[in-house]
């Protein structure tokens, strides 16, 4: 049966829809067994199904927040040399301005012979596992906007994150650890929360947000330790309230009340686990070197500990990429630690088993301009680029992508895309494809309609896929 | 699982169910038979006589050849034959269909072949559908109370029988927590207990609808329909706090206090400046229904469909914020209406006004708002300051800048300033603005592009002509604002840069004028102006200042500021900010400011602002409406907030008394609280739901009266044990054979342990407490900040309502967090300690008792103090880690034990 006429309404007569269940019990966060609860249906399969077989079963979404550059990355153009320094006009006249040739160098790499600039010589060495999308393009250049349209799929409306979504739609394969994890550090990214809400999903379809610069797992995790006394107190304690409930539970019927009961041991269980996961200190040191021991590289180190352990869908946040000045050093700074991180990350996963089924994605929210920018006090005038979001470039790598090709292109300076363009709609349909996901049916009823992380448009970019 | 895999499920589940049928058929058939069929089979051609617009055609065909559609045979079926290529006819002609296509066509076939009427009879919703009829006071035989009868005549149907009655000690958790969401002492229950008198119910009742803990817990469950918030949301580098929330978040408190009644409530919320009229009356914060939402970055369609959103699905249980692209496809709101709706508030502006109650509110007020502008003066100044030394004096200089844009293209050389002195920066802007107004006649621009369309050659003869055209301004389609026209009245300008010129004679007048009066108000204290008195010099200063399109904003400048002015800028403007939310700070209400004349307004084609439609009257919406007049300019808010609390208003008594009902049983009796349109299940008792509504609106809509009305009835004091006979009939419990056993939400959860523990601060309303600040408030819950921007991770995990939308209702999770933090977190330990404390330090079962009845209202069996006892006795503490708190004592642990038990989080 087809998913949009299945989900959101919950009819009270009839039993509740294995997803209801799902989510009303925590799915979103490591459900519960629930055998006792839910019909032979659900008692067959241990996590929600997708509607077309799966290339990826998870994601790690490393988001650029600040809108990185493409003509410095991953789109080369030489044809911006030879305007150097000259009035050039953009396609739509709003990019006007002297041509700025990338300090950066390209070249060939791997097998494929992708063209990958120097500022990230690690991954370039992975090219032939990355489908780089050199056609993205968005709806307008505002920083705000475009970063929930990419990360919720709307620019400004309460929409449910893309993770959250995709744990609606696959619940999660650990129960003793969030489904969606958004990784950040420092302090949270523009727009907050809102990067990884659920909405008008239920909460626990939320993202559980982590800032990396802590150490101790109780700041990484909220309540995850006792403040005071020690597990075993703990145990001798929660056998107490079992058995406090178990007397109040019988003659009630109510499987409400075993579920609760479940939830405790649980949340018990969960203490060691989540914070064994977090630990990276359960690491080699040479592990941590390879990743770097920085705060990109420390991110996608546990962004691949919590995938191995089953967490659904990671979102890495790589902030500062918004460089209208001082392009050169500072794209090459922003870039050193993540390469680093990245790419020991793609060869990690590549060497556990892991990226057969495990779709990386990169991105920021729009690109920029091949023409200079500075600041407004002619402080750093043209040594930077301003905000594009009519061309610019994601990768993805892993599970059901096609690796070692660029896909659609920008026109000759870069400044739109012209030739198979990609809109956010579009890399959201593909994503959810590739998870085996049907971004038509992948619908909430709300508000008296069916929703979807698309809206009305998206299509599946079917030159990524393996 | 796939359509492909189980169609034949799918076959039964459309069949079977109206509404999902209908969706397959309008999202997945209707569609492909309009796109692919219908231009040589519909309304203009029908070629061999068949039509597929309609469904008249599908059980025979006129051309003969029998039925076009066997429901439930697809394979039987010609449509199918025809696309699927099976036949000598093959359609479309234009080729095949995609095989999802066919398939859907197959499965709706499967299904039944079912043509839903609703798009079809969209305008007859009006006159059919139960929703939008007059509401029917149902025929009860005297005597007998209409809850109950009602009730029990729709169980014997189904030959079941309500449950017996609850206990007292249940019965009175119940109504403790449904009327006050806090819990009785042990003390009251006794006392209950003992009274045998026929009306202790009803006392209890009276009492607890008259204690302030009433308003506070009814007001919140308004407060999930408002979307409440004491933040924006996020916003980068600006203080998102509401200086006003508070207040309105108390005048809900109040008002459900007070008894006010429900027609007035909502009139308040949405005119009390219309109605009132009062400077500073108290009732204005009432506006923060309209006023503490979302906002969208300024987007005025976004904020005023969520205005519209929070106010028609909350209060009249229509989705009309889908008309606002096209017209509702399911209900009688056509995109007219949607728009007539927005014109009552668009160009309305949201200001904070201090309430003034007293004469000292009044000096208190004055004093505040004369810091307030000394405080904005100052961070006006020094963005002033900063443009004029960043930017350069660019806006006398606009003669230059125009000439630069022109040109074009920038400077030649990249990294260092530009030869002319001007600055880059302002040249992009100037051109940005250039460009932007090239294609489309602007009455201050179309002058410049004219001229400077000219060829330097030919210019002495065409300018000749162009300026005689502007000066005369005769010219229908593209008038010359009257400033610009003087520019050109007499002597021709020689060159481009004479025009030039004279712009920047206009510009840099009006922007010196426009700096004079700001400094005048600064010399004299007052507030600085908003706007230039005439009103021609007003245009052209949106262009030239204050962050016009020629212009830059402050917070343009910040973006561009090195670390030592941003942290100066910031530092000014939190002064601003502190200051409103300050303890200094009146209360204030943040109400809505109308536009003076408000202009014609547009349908939105598709939405879109930028694509106006047909003009449309501001008025309510037509299925609701008798003798449609347009609002009467200058009150619609009051007009339509009228329209609205009328008690001809069939869904306004209906949506209200559902959502009652639902507070009270779990479930409303439409379960969808804020969908009442076509495509939401009927109600389960239409006639008690009309029975409700229309009391409500008879005993002058009073909440109160309808809340003790339903609790004294007997179906809500049943026992809410299962049955297994009842389950099997009704599993979903929707006849109200029982009572609902109900989990507590977040705020009547915490408030309870904080009961528990003796520590619970009754103090009542005023400014929001921060959460996460030590020591943890003991405050009641709905006291907390809620910062939509980042809220708690407790709330999200307790499945506190989104404050970012109308929430119809509360999921209900549960999840490892709520454990979680019962465990681990310093609140509940600290509420541990308190109620372990509490209960004395008696033996150990004196002490089980004690904690029993602190935590639970009631004594534990001899059972549970055998068990307790014997775990105190054997629990043991290992010593706490170098430096750590001292760990729980046995004691503290089964306290805790008591407040993590399921018997304290679920009420019977």
């Amino acid at each position: 049966m087809p998913r949009s006429l299945h989900c959101g309404r919950r009819d009270p007569v009839a039993p509740m829809s294995r997803r209801d269940w799902l989510a009303r019990t925590g799915w979103g966060f490591g459900g519960l067994a629930l055998s006792a609860l839910l019909g032979d249906e659900a008692r067959a399969a241990s996590t929600a199904a997708p509607h077309h077989p799966a290339k990826a079963k998870r994601v790690i979404h490393i988001f650029l927040d600040g809108g990185p550059s493409h003509l410095d990355t991953f789109d080369p153009k030489p044809k911006l040399r030879d305007h150097a320094g000259k009035a050039v006009k953009s396609p739509h006249d709003d990019m006007n301005g002297n041509a700025f040739a990338s300090p950066f160098t390209f070249a060939k790499h791997g097998q494929s012979g992708l063209e990958i600039s120097d500022a990230f010589p690690e991954l370039a060495k992975r090219a032939d596992d990355l489908c780089v999308i050199r056609s993205m393009h968005t709806d307008d250049p505002s920083h705000e906007n475009q970063v929930l349209m990419m990360n919720c799929g709307h620019p400004r409306l309460a929409r449910p994150s893309v993770g959250s979504w995709v744990t609606h739609g696959l619940g999660s394969a650990n129960r003793n650890l969030p489904a969606f994890v958004a990784l950040y550090h420092g302090g949270p990214p523009l727009k907050g929360a809102e990067n990884w809400q659920a909405a008008f999903l239920p909460g626990s379809f939320q993202g559980t947000a982590v800032d990396t610069q802590h150490a101790e797992i109780d700041k990484l995790l909220p309540f995850v330790k006792s403040p005071v006394g020690a597990a075993a107190d703990q145990r001798q304690q929660l056998d107490a309230l079992a058995a406090v409930n178990r007397r109040h539970a019988a003659g009630r019927a109510d499987p409400r009340l075993e579920a609760r009961i479940e939830s405790f041991e649980l949340a018990y269980r969960m203490q060691t686990e989540a914070a064994e996961t977090f630990d990276l200190g359960k690491e080699s040191p040479k592990v941590r070197d390879w990743y770097g021991d920085t705060p990109a590289g420390r991110q996608c180190l546990q962004a691949r500990r919590l995938v191995e352990k089953g967490v659904r869908f990671v979102q890495v946040f790589n902030s500062g990429w918004d460089h209208h000045s001082d392009l050169a050093d500072g794209l090459k700074n922003q870039a050193k630690d993540l390469d680093k991180g990245v790419a020991a990350l793609l060869a990690d996963l590549r060497q556990r088993g892991l990226l057969d089924d495990t779709l990386v994605v990169c991105c920021g929210e729009f690109g920029r301009t091949p023409t200079a920018d500075g600041d407004l006090s002619g402080v750093g005038k043209g040594t930077g680029r301003g905000h594009n979001h009519r061309g610019f470039t994601a990768w993805l790598a892993g599970g059901g992508v096609k690796g070692g090709q660029a896909v659609g292109a920008t026109d000759e300076l870069g400044f739109a895309a012209v030739e198979n363009k990609v809109h956010v709609h579009d890399l959201h349909a593909t994503v959810l494809h590739l998870l085996g996901l049907d971004h038509e049916k992948l619908t909430y009823r709300y508000s008296g309609r069916d929703f979807r992380l698309t809206d009305v448009s998206g299509r599946v970019v079917r030159e990524v896929l393996a | 699982m796939t359509a492909r895999l189980f169609p034949l499920a799918a076959g039964l589940l459309l069949a079977t169910t109206p509404a999902r049928a209908d969706d397959f058929f309008e999202s997945k058939v209707r569609p492909v038979l309009a796109e692919h069929c219908v231009k040589c089979h519909g309304p203009d051609k029908q070629k061999a006589g068949i039509r597929l617009d309609t469904p008249d055609h599908l059980a025979a065909a006129p051309d003969g050849s029998g039925p076009l559609v066997v429901p439930g045979k697809p394979d039987d079926s010609r449509l199918l034959k025809t696309v699927r290529h099976d036949g000598e006819v093959k359609m479309p002609p234009a080729g095949k269909l995609a095989d999802p296509v066919i398939q859907a066509l197959a499965e709706w076939v499967q299904g039944g072949a079912k043509w839903p009427a609703a798009a079809a009879a969209r305008p007859d919703a009006a006159a059919t559908h139960w929703a939008f009829q007059p509401v029917h006071k149902p025929d009860v035989p005297e005597g007998k109370n209409p809850i109950d009868h009602l009730i029990r005549a729709k169980l014997e149907a189904k030959g079941l029988t309500p449950s017996p009655a609850a206990d007292k000690r249940t019965l009175l958790r119940r109504v403790y927590f449904d009327l006050t969401g806090l819990p009785p002492a042990a003390e009251e229950a006794d006392a209950f207990e003992k009274d045998d008198s026929p009306e202790a119910f009803e006392k209890v009742v009276d009492k607890l609808l008259a204690s302030p803990a009433f308003g506070e817990r009814w007001g919140r469950h308004w407060l999930d329909v408002a979307r409440y918030s004491d933040t924006r949301g996020a916003i980068f580098n600006q203080d998102g706090r509401y200086p006003s929330a508070w207040t309105y978040r108390d005048w809900v408190v109040k008002a459900f206090n007070d008894d006010l009644p429900y027609d007035q409530f909502l009139v308040r919320q949405v005119a009390a400046d219309q109605l009132t009229r009062v400077e500073g009356h108290p009732d204005l914060a009432a506006l923060g229904l309209l006023t503490l939402g979302r906002k969208f970055e300024e987007s005025e369609p976004d904020i005023i469909d969520d205005r519209l959103d929070v106010l028609f699905r909350g209060v009249q249980g229509l989705t009309v914020g889908c008309a606002r692209c096209h017209d509702h496809k399911y209900d009688p709101v056509p995109i007219k209406d949607y728009y007539s709706l927005y014109g009552v508030f668009a160009g309305a502006k949201e200001v904070e006004v201090p309430i003034v109650a007293t004469a000292a509110d009044r000096l208190k007020a004055q004093a505040f708002a004369a810091e307030h502008r000394a405080r904005v003066r100052s961070f006006e100044k020094y963005v002033e300051a900063e443009r004029k030394r960043v930017l350069g004096p660019y806006r006398q200089q606009a003669d230059r800048y125009l000439l630069a844009a022109h040109a074009g293209g920038g400077e030649p050389k990249e990294g260092t300033a530009r030869e002319d002195g001007l600055n880059q920066v302002v040249v992009n802007r100037f051109a940005e603005t250039l460009n932007g107004t090239k294609d489309n006649w602007h009455p201050v621009l179309g002058p410049w592009h004219a001229f400077a369309a000219v060829p330097a050659e030919k210019f002495a003869k065409e300018a000749k002509k162009l300026a005689k055209q502007f000066a005369d301004n005769d010219d229908e389609e593209k008038p010359v604002h009257p400033l610009v026209a003087r520019l050109f009245a007499g002597k021709p300008p020689a060159d481009l840069g004479d025009v030039a010129g004279r712009y920047g004679k206009l510009f840099g007048g009006v922007a010196k004028k426009w700096e004079r009066k700001q400094a005048e108000a600064d010399r004299t204290d007052t507030a600085r102006p908003t706007q230039l008195d005439d009103e021609a010099e007003e245009d052209v200063r949106q262009l030239v200042a204050a962050g016009g399109s020629f212009d830059f904003s402050a917070d343009d400048l910040r973006n561009h500021f090195g670390p030592e002015e941003q942290a100066k800028y910031e530092e000014l403007k939190a002064r601003i900010s502190d200051w409103a939310t300050g303890p200094d700070a009146p209360p204030l209400a943040r109400v809505v400011e109308d536009p003076e004349e408000p202009g014609p307004q547009p349908v939105f084609v598709g939405g879109n602002p930028e694509k106006p439609g047909d003009e449309v009257p501001r008025q309510f919406l037509a299925v609701l409406s008798k003798d449609r007049k347009p609002f009467t300019a200058g009150v619609a808010r009051l007009e339509l907030a009228r329209a609205i609390a009328s008690k001809d208003n069939p869904l306004t008594a209906r949506v209200w008394a559902n959502r009652v009902w639902g507070h009270l049983f779990g479930r409303g009796l439409v379960e969808t609280a804020s969908d009442f349109g076509t495509r939401a299940a009927p109600p389960t008792h239409p006639e008690l739901l009309d029975g409700l509504a229309h009391s409500l609106a008879e005993n002058g809509w009073s909440t109160k009266k309808l809340i003790r009305q339903i609790i004294l009835s007997e179906t809500y004091r049943q026992v809410s044990d299962d049955r297994a006979d009842a389950r099997a009939v009704d599993p979903g419990n929707t006849l109200v054979w029982r009572a609902a056993r109900k989990r507590l939400q977040l705020e009547p959860f915490r408030d309870a342990l904080l009961a528990a523990s003796g520590n619970l601060d009754r103090a009542v309303g005023g400014r929001p407490v921060d959460p996460d600040e030590q020591p943890l408030s003991t405050r009641r819950t709905p006291y907390l900040a809620v910062d939509r921007g980042n809220l708690p991770a407790v709330f999200r995990s307790f499945d506190f309502a989104n404050p970012d939308l109308h929430a119809p209702a509360r999921h209900e999770t549960e999840v490892p967090q709520q454990a979680l933090f019962l465990l681990n977190s310093p609140f509940v330990i600290e509420q541990a300690r308190g109620l372990a404390k509490r209960a004395g330090d008696g033996a150990d079962g004196a002490w089980v008792k004690a904690a029993y009845r602190a935590a639970l209202a009631r004594d534990p069996s001899a059972e549970e103090v055998e068990s307790a006892v014997k775990f105190l006795a054997s629990a043991t503490t290992q010593p706490p880690a170098e430096g750590a708190p001292p760990p729980l004592s046995a004691r503290e642990r089964f306290a805790q034990v008591l407040l993590m038990s399921n018997e304290f989080l679920y009420v019977d």
